[in-house]
């Protein structure tokens, strides 16, 4: 609740962030993009971005939309599959969602409100429709002057940043399978290998946490991620064993629906899933 | 009245270590104390420093190393321990109107590796990579300013020995992804 009373104030305190990055090194090309997930619903039909110039040059920026969610290849590593024509077993809201404005140029300091306005097709079933928001900055040029006869080098620089939206339509929940969870030592590594489905018609957003925890019951280690499940995936997750002793470990997971950075009102619950393997620390 | 005293000290703050940020400053003294809110819902990708490899020499390739203070420098303040994946668009030649010069951020055998990042602002013990490649990695698990990300970038250029003359540029995209995870 108190994370949603403060959001309610979210356009003002977006001016503290420029103060906050005021006190950095001077910003050549900076956008500040917030909220970093949007969540829209049938009922509002209605969203909004804002957009921040905190550098010191104008900023030309534009907000496409486009249908993606987070996959992960071979090596366990995450990546945003964005779908230019996605078909229509695919739950995607780019199409029928719009941004206004589309472009805006914005001087330094400038704040920008993106407005977002859905209008989904008739019949629309119940569930959640994904897309992601990209927003492009392009800025200053390469600021070198020589003779008629001199050779300079520069290079011209454009900013993308990508979030995610989410719109809900009527009786939406989610949930979460593990498929698969292993643990093994490598270096001075833990290296955890973690799969899971979702479950329902909404997107899984929730924190995971593994404890790495000796025969005497003691946790050595504790990592903590937020991780978001929208089809299946397989991720690996590297941690620091440091001064680890030698010996038999469990790895404790536990799955929860917690996220601190997303408006609790947003959170769908789901039942927490725990897990535990063993793994040894040479 | 704590968090609005906070934020009113940070404002001052910010005017006394930037004073060329007129803009940011004024907007910052109306503002309400929720430093929590901006660090959990906004992503700011800057770039610090541009990668300019100024006036070059016809016939002789000039390499900035990702270490080097010529390097192209870029920060991500977002939401702390987010996950990013942090992808750079790099182009293989630079043009003037008609004529291009050769540009290459592939691993090089005197500079090494053309990225490097860290998540804190230390070039010199940041960790180099190939910055063609993906990078995942997350926010530093610091309050504001401290949630912080940084990458910095080298490159080579290699003019010819006719090289017309000309400003040359290309187009770098530097894109920062929030994986939800």
């Amino acid at each position: 609740m108190r994370l949603c009373r403060r959001l309610r104030h979210l356009p003002l305190t977006l001016a503290l962030a420029g103060a906050v990055l005021a006190v950095s090194p001077v910003l050549l090309a900076a956008i500040l993009v917030a909220p970093h997930a949007v969540f829209m619903d049938h009922r509002s039909r209605t969203g909004q971005v804002f957009l921040v110039n905190t550098g010191d040059a104008p900023e030309e920026v534009t907000i496409d939309l486009k249908y993606g969610y987070p996959a992960t290849d071979s090596t366990g590593t995450v990546f945003i599959r964005l779908i230019e024509q996605p078909d229509s077993t695919e739950p995607s809201a780019a199409a029928w969602i719009k941004a206004y404005p589309r472009r805006a140029v914005l001087a330094p300091g400038q704040r920008q409100v993106v407005r977002l306005l859905a209008t989904p097709p008739a019949g629309l079933p119940d569930g959640e429709y994904w897309s992601r928001i990209i927003a492009t900055s392009r800025g200053s040029k390469v600021a070198v002057v020589g003779g008629d006869s001199a050779i300079s080098a520069g290079l011209l620089l454009e900013l993308r940043t990508i979030i995610s939206l989410s719109y809900r339509k009527g009786a939406v929940h989610t949930g979460v399978a593990v498929t698969d969870l292993r643990a093994i030592r490598q270096g001075d590594s833990l290296v955890v290998w973690f799969g899971a489905e979702r479950q329902g018609n909404a997107a899984f957003l929730g924190t995971l946490t593994y404890q790495l925890v000796d025969a005497t019951g003691k946790v050595r280690g504790e990592w903590e991620t937020p991780v978001a499940v929208y089809y299946p995936l397989s991720r690996r997750y590297v941690f620091a064993l440091d001064s680890v002793p030698a010996g038999p470990y469990t790895v404790r997971m536990n799955l929860t629906t917690a996220r601190n950075d997303l408006d609790q009102k947003h959170i769908l619950p789901a039942p927490p899933v725990t897990r535990s393997v063993d793994v040894e620390v040479r | 009245m704590r968090p609005r005293a906070a934020s009113l000290l940070l404002a001052g703050l910010a005017l006394v270590v930037a004073p060329g940020r007129l803009v940011a400053q004024s907007v910052a003294t109306a503002s309400f104390g929720a430093t929590a809110v901006i660090d959990n819902t906004a992503v700011t990708i800057g770039q610090l420093n541009g990668l300019n490899f100024g006036f070059v020499v016809r016939g002789t390739p000039t390499t900035i190393g990702p270490k080097t203070a010529l390097a192209g420098k870029f920060v991500i303040h977002g939401s702390k321990n987010a996950e990013v994946r942090i992808t750079f668009a790099l182009p293989t030649v630079l043009t003037v109107g008609p004529n291009s010069m050769p540009i290459s951020f592939a691993d090089d055998p005197v500079a090494g590796k053309m990225g490097c990042h860290r998540n804190q602002d230390q070039q010199n013990n940041c960790a180099t990579y190939t910055p063609s490649a993906p990078l995942v990695v997350r926010i530093r698990n610091n309050a504001p300013p401290q949630n912080t990300f940084y990458v910095w970038i080298g490159g080579r250029v290699s003019p010819a020995v006719a090289q017309q003359p000309g400003t040359y540029t290309g187009l770098v995209t530097m894109s920062a992804v929030y994986t939800g995870n």
